[in-house]
């Protein structure tokens, strides 16, 4: 009898380390943002604080110099682009080598996925020296061709532009090799079908490919924006939110609030409000994720 | 039959786009490799893509010199990301046997919950880990930074462990009970040498999470001596402003990539197919 309810105990003795884990370091973390960002909590005082209600928020959503509309408007660009850039050249990239040799195919892979283990921040410092006004990159080569050399992070636009960028370049190479997976598991009859009907290539990706594809492309283009929302070290390391917070955005905002200057409750404010963005969008990922996987199963 | 039939137009514009997407991938990463060996006198305006002669002063002076971030912080980077590597590895085939193996009530709910919670993005979690250590005195210690570094690995280290455990066949455990092994040798001798290919991955993702890691040790060690490299060289250049040694930071990144290349390079094959069957859950 003692044998068998430790066979039913068994499991939940194995998940004891992993699930304590989980909890302290990743769940109760949050819980407790959620009750700071209720609390008048600065750096040098985090107990017995008092309590303000939505006060933070209140702050927050109405701050001047940089105004909460600005910053969320920059993310929403610098997400946007990110998203758009890296679903398009990671599809485009999949859909040229889908019928490339296996062998050569992921010889390729391997190639297009060097920046996904690359840290945030070297990748931030690499294109820190490509647009570097006197020794990069990008101004040696349109100096090469004759054309005026630009202050590349320094305006607002090209600064936002440069940083989605270098953001693409660090983040299509899961789009690509994701799209590939599922590339692979689109039926060729469906796509033979297509020519026998005498479709364009344009006509069949359009009409039979993307659509056949179309959760895995929805669970990339997800994973893509929860991680635009979020770029904080790539940002830091190259233009940290400047000049005078024309890159800043909503993850630069929180830690600049919190730890440079010092106001808890305001940072965990901006904390609760991206958490509950990326939350629902980690939430939409399950549900399709789930529903295709029965589908599949 | 041809999957797809391109006309010749159509080939040649194919190459050219792949051609471009390569030259977009490597160029970056040559440049740094470009400025990271050349001497420092090159590495001014009007700068030459190709150096005339190479060294390996800066980086040897980023490690050594006077002027560098010394050893220290990669030093500190490889403890961190390691131990986090054994913690997560630990931690995900504990949990990744009890989800697999197990018909719990509660598993499938679990499995999900992990699930997502593998689909946040470190950056979240800046300042709630900096409130909750501060308020229990973890604030600056490595065990800290190690526990938090290996919360943020094992969501997708039990989804993992969970799909290679399903992969072994529970014959195979039920045969070597028949012969007489207790679990413990079931253990040591069946299971886990054929999940050691899977626990090595998560290990290895791990250890790469941590050894990049930025956000979390920039807030949670406040001391320059315990810090990553990652810190130590945004440090470097902020106190240098604008005379910042390009080739000095350059060596400095190329030093940073080498562990992490490596390892790539090893399990490559490996962490593409993980990659393809987990990468649509890790940012």
């Amino acid at each position: 009898m003692a044998h068998r309810a430790l066979g039913r105990a068994t499991p939940w003795l194995l998940l004891v380390l992993p699930l304590l884990l989980l909890f302290l370091f990743l769940l109760l973390p949050y819980l407790l943002t959620f009750y700071y960002s209720t609390t008048g909590a600065t750096i040098g005082r985090l107990l017995n604080v008092q309590q303000v209600g939505l006060k933070n928020f209140q702050v927050v959503l109405s701050s001047h110099a940089p105004s909460f509309l600005s910053v969320v408007a920059i993310t929403a660009v610098f997400t946007t682009g990110t998203l758009v850039g890296s679903l398009a050249l990671g599809t485009g990239l999949a859909l040229a080598l889908h019928t490339v040799s296996a062998g050569l195919r992921s010889a390729l892979l391997a190639v297009f996925l060097i920046p996904w283990v690359i840290a945030a921040v070297i990748i931030g410092y690499t294109w820190r020296l490509i647009y570097d006004p006197a020794i990069g990159l990008a101004n040696g080569a349109l100096e090469a061709f004759g054309l005026a050399p630009v202050d590349w992070l320094t305006g607002q636009v090209s600064a936002i532009a440069a940083l989605i960028v270098a953001n693409v370049w660090a983040g299509y190479g899961i789009v690509l090799l994701v799209v590939s997976g599922a590339l692979a598991n689109v039926p060729p009859n469906i796509i033979l079908a297509g020519q026998v009907d005498g479709a364009s290539y344009g006509r069949i990706v359009r009409r039979v490919i993307l659509p056949a594809i179309r959760p895995t492309f929805l669970l990339a283009g997800l994973v893509a924006l929860v991680s635009g929302l979020n770029t904080f070290d790539l940002i830091y390391a190259m233009t940290r939110g400047g000049p005078l917070y024309q890159t800043e955005t909503v993850a630069l905002e929180m830690y600049r609030l919190t730890a440079q200057k010092g106001n808890v409750g305001q940072g965990a404010a901006v904390t609760v409000i991206l958490f509950t963005v990326s939350l629902a969008l980690a939430v939409a990922y399950v549900i399709i994720w789930r529903r295709e996987a029965r589908k599949w199963s | 039959m041809e999957l797809v039939r391109f006309s010749l137009g159509a080939r040649a514009l194919r190459v050219a786009g792949v051609a471009f997407m390569l030259a977009f991938a490597v160029l970056p990463l040559l440049w740094v490799i470009s400025i990271a060996l050349r001497p420092a006198s090159q590495a001014i305006y009007p700068i030459s893509i190709l150096p005339s002669s190479l060294t390996l002063d800066n980086v040897w002076g980023v490690l050594f010199g006077p002027t560098g971030i010394g050893l220290g912080p990669y030093r500190n980077a490889a403890f961190y990301g390691l131990s986090s590597a054994v913690i997560t590895a630990v931690a995900s085939t504990l949990g990744g046997y009890a989800l697999a193996r197990y018909n719990m009530r509660a598993g499938e709910g679990l499995l999900v919950v992990v699930l997502a919670l593998s689909f946040l993005p470190s950056a979240s979690r800046i300042v709630p880990l900096f409130i909750l250590f501060s308020a229990t005195g973890l604030y600056g210690t490595s065990q800290g930074v190690i526990l938090a570094y290996a919360a943020g690995s094992t969501p997708l280290g039990i989804w993992l462990m969970a799909g290679a455990f399903r992969q072994i066949p529970v014959r195979l455990e039920q045969a070597a009970h028949i012969d007489g092994a207790g679990t413990v040798l079931t253990m040591r001798r069946v299971v886990l040498p054929l999940a050691l290919p899977g626990i090595l991955v998560v290990a290895t993702l791990a250890f790469i999470d941590g050894w990049n890691s930025f956000s979390l040790p920039l807030i949670l060690i406040p001391k320059d001596t315990a810090q990553p490299y990652t810190v130590a060289l945004q440090r470097y250049i902020q106190e240098i402003g604008y005379g910042i040694n390009w080739p000095l930071l350059a060596a400095g990144s190329l030093v940073a990539l080498l562990p992490v290349l490596t390892a790539f390079a090893i399990l490559q094959r490996r962490l593409v197919r993980v990659g393809g069957l987990g990468g649509a859950i890790r940012g």
